[in-house]
């Protein structure tokens, strides 16, 4: 009870302000005010325009899938052909072979002179295992046009991957050196 | 959304083999109906890792930038980025030159 007494006297005895205190204390105020706004606008101002960056970022990505479904009837047919054409490799197939036999009787019938064969190396990726052969022909450039349409048809999933064309010195002969690749199913 | 996508990114893959439009023949036949009926003649067209490359000879050098920029702008040839750097001058006039075309959109694994 003594030590509330004594408080409540300690405060009576406090002098009021003067009039340049209260000033100060109301330019302490509004400074403070003013400094306080300043920060939270800042901060409001960076929220404001990080949530605008998302927003355009959400517009954009609506509008690319917008596009995407447009064209998914194209692309779930292209997915039907895929799996329907993409030839896959058989139990003791040699698939290495069968290219390399497909294309030199193919290019014979066309009446091509087959200079050079090889393998190619074969390769596995998760959208296709590639098996290769590398040829060098020569006939008349008719021919060889003739055989390149019937060697390469979507169905056939065969890749010219490597292509050289030129003309020899009698045209219209020319030469022509190849990388064929037949592109198979992969392993799933 | 994440399938087509994937099946997108699958068929671009595989397109070197499935989309005639990036098949050698096919693009050797586009450019070669660009060739005017004298004058000009191409001497080789290679590909390799689907960047085409077609050298030859015409009879002036303002008749090589025209081929190129007729092969610019051919819709069917637009699935190459199409770029001619200045052709070689003979002492006879004529010039040789080489057209270069990156595709646009096949990519290999």
């Amino acid at each position: 009870m003594a030590g509330l007494n004594s408080r409540s006297k300690e405060i009576q005895n406090l002098r009021k302000l003067t009039k340049s205190e209260k000033r100060l204390s109301v330019l302490l105020g509004i400074a403070t005010f003013a400094m306080a706004n300043f920060y939270g606008l800042g901060y409001l101002l960076d929220l404001h325009s990080s949530l605008s960056r998302e927003v355009a970022d959400l517009r954009g990505q609506e509008h690319t899938n917008q596009i995407w479904l447009k064209e998914r009837n194209l692309w779930l047919a292209r997915k039907k052909w895929i799996e329907a054409a993409q030839p896959r490799i058989r139990p003791n197939q040699v698939p290495q072979s069968e290219l390399l036999e497909s294309l030199t009787s193919a290019a014979a019938s066309d009446r091509l002179e087959i200079q050079e064969q090889s393998f190619g190396a074969n390769e596995s990726t998760p959208n296709y295992q590639s098996v290769a052969v590398r040829l060098k022909l020569s006939g008349s450039l008719r021919d060889v046009i003739k055989w390149l349409v019937q060697i390469q048809q979507p169905e056939l999933f065969q890749a010219v991957t490597s292509f050289s064309l030129k003309s020899a010195n009698e045209p219209p002969t020319v030469s022509l050196e190849l990388e064929v690749a037949r592109w198979y199913a992969p392993n799933l | 959304m994440a399938a087509i996508q994937k099946t997108a990114e699958r068929w671009r893959k595989v397109e070197e083999a499935v989309n005639p439009g990036f098949y050698p023949v096919e693009v050797l036949y586009q450019v070669s109906s660009l060739l005017p009926p004298d004058g000009m003649r191409l001497t080789s067209f290679e590909v390799e890792k689907g960047k085409v490359t077609l050298r030859g000879e015409a009879s002036t050098a303002p008749a090589a930038f025209k081929f190129a920029e007729d092969i610019k702008a051919k819709p069917e040839l637009q699935l190459f980025n199409w770029q001619m750097p200045s052709p070689t001058l003979r002492p006879d006039g004529r010039a040789e030159f080489a057209i270069e075309g990156d595709p646009k959109f096949a990519k290999t694994d």
